[in-house]
């Protein structure tokens, strides 16, 4: 895809990434030591400060001041998002087990109340230490932003098809749509976990993309939009999960919205046996990545 | 004494032949549940699968006729499977 050189901000194809996975990964390139020193400074503390850890750690602005994050966000939420007060720390120690799998509820909002077709949340993760496999990472659903679910159809739900880890290196920075489907998992390493998560949001709706966004890109992203389903949902599920991840889209986009279905999807070539056209039959019959 | 093993298989519809998207096994013994790890396989590709393999479904899931088309909600189509097996006590 066509990019300019305004390199803080995401692209086209990283955010139509987001739309459908609802996730991003951001490295920023922090100060030499400074992971280190965020981790040394939480070691001392003697207790978890809460929705005051700004106050108690002012150092940790610089990651969410760096220019890739603000990028990032501002390419996500638009330009004039805010950060929520609070935040928190969550520290995983070793022989923990893995939280079920949930959306996290908002004051005011209930369950059913969610973006499925939007983006107006986003949750920031910052890992200050690298987090392997066994240090009980962040666990994703891709695609489960969209789901509408009540936490007791969730109750019995282990292990999905397509579920995610966050196993990042020091330093990275995932950014999720808030109602993304996700759970801390077991620490069955002999180390301590730390993740700090803040809340930011949008204030104004866009006119236009406020990401490094080439209108050249558009025929590219509404391939991805029309054709990447998450491999869990159910048959009678395709043509909704479709329409929502255009109409994010277009919720974002502002005078770069696109129509909601693409023109001539059954046309071409006729199949070799049943179906309207190969193309359709392909699609139809793919395997779930 | 013969206890059961359960099995709960979530598929994308609610046909056996369907592929399978979820599971988790609860074993009949003192233990924690099972939890959600890094590098698992799904057991068994459909409900037909595991009823090959010896599995017998205990819980069919129930139609949605009253989907809402607007919405995206319950994941996938649970079923219910046992296995009686052979614990020593």
């Amino acid at each position: 895809m066509n990019r300019s050189n305004n390199s803080n901000l995401l692209n086209d194809d990283e955010v139509a990434s987001f739309i459908i996975s609802g996730y991003h990964i951001v490295e920023p390139d922090l100060p030499q030591g400074y992971n280190d020193e965020i981790c040394d400074s939480l070691r001392k503390m003697p207790e978890n400060p809460g929705e005051r850890i700004v106050e108690a750690l002012p150092k940790i602005s610089v990651v969410m001041e760096h220019p890739s994050v603000i990028g990032a966000l501002t390419s996500l939420l638009g330009p004039g998002f805010f950060k929520d007060p609070g935040g928190h720390i969550h520290m995983n120690p070793p022989k923990t087990r893995a939280q079920p799998w949930h959306q996290d509820e908002r004051f005011g909002r209930g369950h059913q109340d969610r973006d499925i077709d939007h983006i107006k949340h986003v949750m920031l993760m910052y890992y200050p230490q690298d987090v392997t496999e066994d240090m009980g990472p962040t666990v994703l659903l891709p695609g489960s932003q969209r789901r509408v679910a009540a936490p007791e159809t969730m109750v019995t739900l282990v292990n999905l098809k397509g579920q995610v880890f966050s196993t990042v290196s020091a330093g990275s920075v995932l950014l999720t749509h808030y109602d993304i489907w996700h759970a801390g998992t077991g620490n069955r390493s002999d180390r301590v976990r730390y993740m700090f998560k803040f809340l930011y949001s949008r204030t104004q709706e866009n006119t236009e993309p406020s990401w490094d966004h080439d209108a050249g890109n558009i025929p590219e992203v509404r391939l991805r939009l029309d054709n990447e389903h998450p491999s869990t949902l159910s048959r009678n599920e395709y043509g909704t999960d479709h329409d929502l991840r255009v109409r994010t889209w277009n919720h974002i986009a502002g005078k770069a919205a696109m129509p909601l279905r693409s023109e001539g999807h059954l046309g071409g070539p006729w199949p070799e046996s049943g179906g309207a056209t190969t193309a359709s039959r392909n699609k139809r019959f793919k395997p779930p990545s | 004494m013969k206890r059961q093993r359960i099995l709960y298989l979530n598929a994308v519809s609610r046909s056996l032949r369907a592929p399978v998207v979820g599971f988790a096994v609860h074993e009949p013994v003192e233990s924690d549940a099972p939890q959600i790890e890094a590098g698992v396989e799904m057991p068994y590709e459909t409900v037909h699968g595991a009823i090959l393999d010896g599995w017998r479904v205990v819980s069919f899931p129930a139609q949605r006729a009253d989907v809402d088309p607007e919405t995206v909600g319950v994941f996938g189509y649970e079923f219910i499977l046992d296995q009686l097996v052979d614990i020593d006590e």
